[in-house]
């Protein structure tokens, strides 16, 4: 579904690449986790196929691919390449717009992506979030970010990936800020919406753990290059490469 | 002999802090009072602006009314503030006064704030050629002082109240630009703005419902301060007769009328006008200060 091909991103100005000839692909229905350490060019992945890449980094080559449809021109371009991606971030919080209250951020998501009211939208919404597993769905979406906790605001900014209704949702690191009980929900969360949408996920992380307990499939990234990729048993099981062994 | 398990003294026991202290209405007043006095004065000075030029007019009498007998009447309990050169009531006139230059003042900087904000807003989250066009545009306006810039624009157009107006008004559009953009140029970069990119809005959107509210704040601490300086610069093109027109009751017009009176030892007739311009600006500056602004303009 998603087919990322020869990848190459450089900083602007400067000959040396920061990903080199990257290639990975997402399945409908799948998780497939980025491994890597910081620095090795799994979130510059991850923003090269959302087209937030900053402007101090271009791309140099490659194909990003959504059901065949080259996006590669539209990443250039700062603009959303395709309304079928999305994306969780890091830091829920600051993911959020400070001041807009909740339901209305995923209401303007429902609005925009699939052309309702804004009256059906504020409903929809409430619905949406209580999806997403939040109790007491209609007090979260009167609260502004700032009064939420992070787990809360990360699955209002999941509801509102969702409300995009992606073909693949893309997730930086989701639960690093989060505290382990929450971390185990989220993945929860995460893994039951596959199984409704059908979507693929794109996971990114650097914790072996949370990787061997969600991924289907495991691309290992080290210095801006993909290492190696495997199923998610044979890769824990059995490392082809040293740097896997390394990180195990 | 045996051992006893050693017992932490009652030292280590963790003792709970303890609950805040309640406290009543009146303590609450007294540590505010004492904790922001300026805040408590400036807020206070306003609210009995705010009445003055609400109620005030309603109580006194016209301030356009003369009484060539009763000239230059000194301040006592049938004229508080005295009366003027031509037997008008100095306090009706400072009261309705009030009214003007607080009604005048709020319309500059309201509307200085939002043509400041709205073009601060695109040059700076668009950034490139328009921002560059913008800020040298903003550094000529800014490099003539307000005063002289509305000066000038009240004298190329007509002398009238909405042309000191639109004139006042220009002359701070630039401070407005430069605070939103600087704030626009910090918000851009968080992530809730790829979120609300990615939730699909095109970039006006962005830009004007995400990005310029949360970069607003300076600019409504600024818009308080500028209410008060908007206020003196009004006062002060009336006192060389530009703009507001004698025999209006604006407090710069009374002050410019009654400076000459001061030599004959009239003093009341600019005096208070006078005063009251001091406290209006002092009523803005208490707040926007203490609100965090920064006072240099």
């Amino acid at each position: 579904m998603l087919k990322v091909k020869g990848l190459d991103l450089g900083v602007v100005g400067s000959p040396n690449l920061l990903l080199r000839d990257v290639s990975f692909d997402v399945r409908a229905g799948e998780i497939v986790g980025i491994v890597g350490e910081s620095g090795s060019g799994k979130t510059m992945a991850s923003l090269a196929v959302m087209g937030l890449l900053p402007s101090s980094v271009e791309l140099r080559g490659g194909s990003i691919q959504l059901d065949g449809r080259e996006l590669i021109e539209a990443v250039g371009q700062g603009d959303r390449p395709s309304a079928n991606i999305s994306m969780i971030f890091q830091q829920p919080r600051s993911a959020l717009n400070p001041t807009m209250r909740a339901g209305r951020q995923v209401a303007r998501a429902l609005e925009l992506n699939q052309g309702l009211s804004r009256s059906d939208a504020a409903g929809e919404a409430i619905a949406m979030l209580h999806t997403v597993g939040i109790a007491g769905a209609e007090r979260v979406a009167r609260a502004y970010p700032h009064q939420l906790s992070g787990g809360m605001c990360q699955r209002v900014l999941i509801a509102m990936a969702m409300a995009c209704r992606p073909r693949v949702l893309i997730a930086d690191e989701p639960t690093t800020s989060l505290d382990v009980t929450i971390q185990a929900q989220i993945f929860d969360l995460i893994r039951t919406l596959v199984g409704e949408t059908g979507c693929g996920v794109l996971f990114i992380t650097h914790d072996l753990a949370a990787v061997a307990e969600m991924a289907d499939r495991v691309v290992v990234m080290y210095g801006g290059q993909v290492m190696e990729t495997a199923g998610v048993n044979a890769l824990l099981g059995d490392a082809e490469h040293p740097y896997t062994r390394y990180l195990l | 002999m045996t051992t006893t398990p050693p017992v932490r003294s009652p030292d280590f026991v963790a003792t709970e802090y303890p609950p805040p202290e309640e406290l009543s209405t009146r303590g609450r007043a007294v540590r505010l009072v004492r904790e922001k006095p300026r805040l408590v004065m400036g807020i206070t000075l306003l609210v009995i602006f705010a009445g003055l030029a609400i109620f005030g007019p309603l109580f006194v009498g016209d301030p356009l009314k003369t009484d060539p007998s009763g000239a230059f009447l000194r301040p006592s309990a049938n004229h508080w503030f005295g009366t003027d050169n031509f037997g008008r009531d100095v306090f009706a006139r400072a009261v309705h006064a009030a009214r003007l230059d607080l009604t005048i003042g709020v319309i500059i900087s309201a509307m200085a704030l939002l043509v400041g904000s709205a073009i601060g807003v695109v040059s700076g989250y668009f950034g490139g050629r328009v921002d560059e066009l913008v800020m040298r545009l903003t550094d000529i306006i800014m490099a003539f002082p307000g005063f002289v810039l509305a000066l000038v624009i009240v004298a190329a157009l007509e002398d009238s109240t909405k042309n000191v107006v639109i004139a006042v008004s220009v002359s701070y559009v630039p401070y407005f630009i430069r605070l939103t953009r600087g704030q626009v140029l910090i918000e851009r970069e968080l992530e809730y703005v790829d979120g609300a990119r990615l939730a699909g809005n095109n970039s006006w959107r962005v830009a004007f419902r995400h990005v310029l509210p949360n970069a607003l704040g300076p600019s409504i601490v600024g818009a308080t301060l500028v209410t008060g300086f908007a206020i003196l610069t009004v006062a002060g093109l009336a006192f060389l007769s530009v703009g507001i027109q004698p025999p209006t009751a604006e407090w710069g017009v009374m002050v410019g009328e009654g400076a000459k009176d001061i030599i004959t030892g009239e003093w009341w007739t600019s005096l208070f006008p006078g005063a009251m311009i001091v406290a209006a600006i002092m009523a803005f500056h208490f707040i926007g200060d203490e609100l965090g602004g920064d006072t240099r303009l």
